[in-house]
């Protein structure tokens, strides 16, 4: 009974810090966007649903959505294709892999300020390196941030840099729990390389990946730092998202509500996506067969 | 090394004896050897040895590129970055050459000079001891519950 009483505590105790924190501030973003406010100190007024009414009304909204569901679909295909090939090739035997291995995870260690300033730097269309190679094959300075498909095309770039290494530590340690004889008894068969690759490996990360698309998904989906550090979500909002459209209307037109608004409806939207998803793929052990 | 060592499941199967002690010998590197040699060493029609020793070279060829280009894709910015780092002031715009000798550190000493830099890295060692101390706290209290919950229902929590 003793014992019971403390496993009670320490479970309570753990829900009511994670509730604290995880459930004050969503419950207290979701309640701030019934209300019209310019900032957190200023008198705010009750206006309902009108924040959301004039959302849905904004096609700048709808743009958002199709943005983000792009660029992190565009991301999360690359993270995961180019994180899987990079863990097939360092988990071969070869001179220098552990060195290599290190510095294929150089990339996530970085701060995200970082990696984004110095992509910024080697774009720049004035003093760039990539300025000054294209010019010396005769091609001259291109804006990458000022083309709505190039800007695009560099968040995206810079999230695949950044995050595929989380990808390939995920791959590398679910490649060392397939067992080697399913590989041996696959090499008997005659089967090729590609087919053991899809009969074996493939299934083998099944569970490692699910929980990694997971991330990566919520992750890229709610990406703000790269996108507001690279672009501010120009040219002229193609690039906007969710989190940026949020920061913009809360902290740059000092619309607190209609910014809390579209942090609700972008919680809202992906929580149900990931409800689908865990229903599809569930990460349970027991109900996984390989 | 006759039919001794086969399998018990495949000694009905009529194959060849050599085949298959050859095959099912231990292979400390089982892993890699399975993927890597199916592609035409062994038992490949050709035969031939240098051939293989070619097709051999070839794939270790291969592989060393793609991690050499693996190395270079994930490091170069990295190196981009401290080699702009060490890159004088009146340089910066003008050079992008990929070595630069003497390094500069002048940059360096005017971070330091200019601004709080001792601060900052206290500030971000704070704000990452705390964070791990609490999420590992909230972990390390919720494991108690899972065992009890599987040692009391015989369910996983």
């Amino acid at each position: 009974m003793n014992q019971d009483w403390r496993v009670a505590a320490l479970f309570f105790a753990s829900v009511l810090t994670l509730g604290v924190i995880v459930g004050g501030p969503l419950i207290y973003s979701i309640g701030l966007s019934f209300y019209a406010s310019e900032s957190f100190v200023s008198p705010s007024r009750w206006v309902g649903l009108a924040n959301y009414v004039e959302l849905l009304a904004d096609p700048l909204f709808w743009k958002a959505i199709g943005n983000g569901l792009l660029i992190s679909g565009v991301a999360i295909v690359l993270q995961v294709s180019l994180g899987i090939s990079i863990a097939l090739v360092l988990n071969q035997q070869f001179f220098g892999r552990s060195l290599v291995r290190a510095v294929a995870v150089l990339p996530y260690l970085l701060p995200t300020v970082v990696a984004c300033l110095v992509v910024q730097w080697m774009l720049d269309p004035n003093y760039g390196l990539l300025k000054s190679v294209l010019s010396s094959f005769g091609i001259g300075m291109f804006d990458w941030g000022g083309n709505p498909a190039t800007a695009m095309g560099v968040i995206v770039m810079v999230s695949v840099w950044i995050w595929t290494p989380f990808v390939v530590t995920c791959v590398l340690a679910g490649l060392q729990g397939i067992p080697a004889q399913l590989y041996e008894a696959a090499h008997v068969d005659g089967a090729s390389p590609w087919k053991q690759f899809w009969h074996i490996t493939l299934p083998g990360l099944r569970s490692v990946m699910i929980v990694v698309i997971l991330l990566r998904g919520i992750w890229m989906f709610n990406k703000f730092d790269v996108i507001w550090l690279l672009t501010k979500g120009g040219p002229l909002d193609e690039t906007e998202t969710l989190p940026t459209l949020a920061f913009r209307r809360a902290f740059v037109e000092f619309n607190l509500g209609g910014g809390a608004a579209v942090a609700t409806m972008s919680f809202l939207l992906l929580a149900m996506v990931m409800l689908v998803y865990l229903r599809l793929f569930p990460i349970d052990e027991t109900r996984q067969g390989r | 090394m006759k039919s001794g060592t086969t399998p018990r499941l495949l000694r009905h199967i009529s194959i060849p004896d050599s085949f298959l002690v050859r095959e099912l010998e231990p292979r400390p590197e089982a892993n890699r050897a399975a993927t890597s040699r199916s592609l035409g060493g062994e038992h490949s029609p050709l035969g031939a040895g240098w051939l293989k020793s070619l097709m051999r070279g070839i794939r270790r060829l291969g592989l060393y590129l793609t991690a050499a280009v693996i190395f270079v894709y994930s490091f170069f910015p990295v190196y981009w970055m401290v080699l702009s780092s060490v890159r004088a002031p009146e340089k910066l715009f003008l050079d992008t050459s990929l070595i630069h000798w003497p390094p500069d550190f002048s940059a360096y000493k005017t971070l330091l000079q200019l601004t709080d830099y001792p601060s900052h890295f206290v500030n971000s060692l704070i704000v990452a001891s705390v964070n791990i101390v609490q999420e590992g706290s909230i972990m390390i209290a919720s494991d108690p519950f899972r065992i009890y919950c599987a040692a009391n229902y015989g369910a996983k929590a």
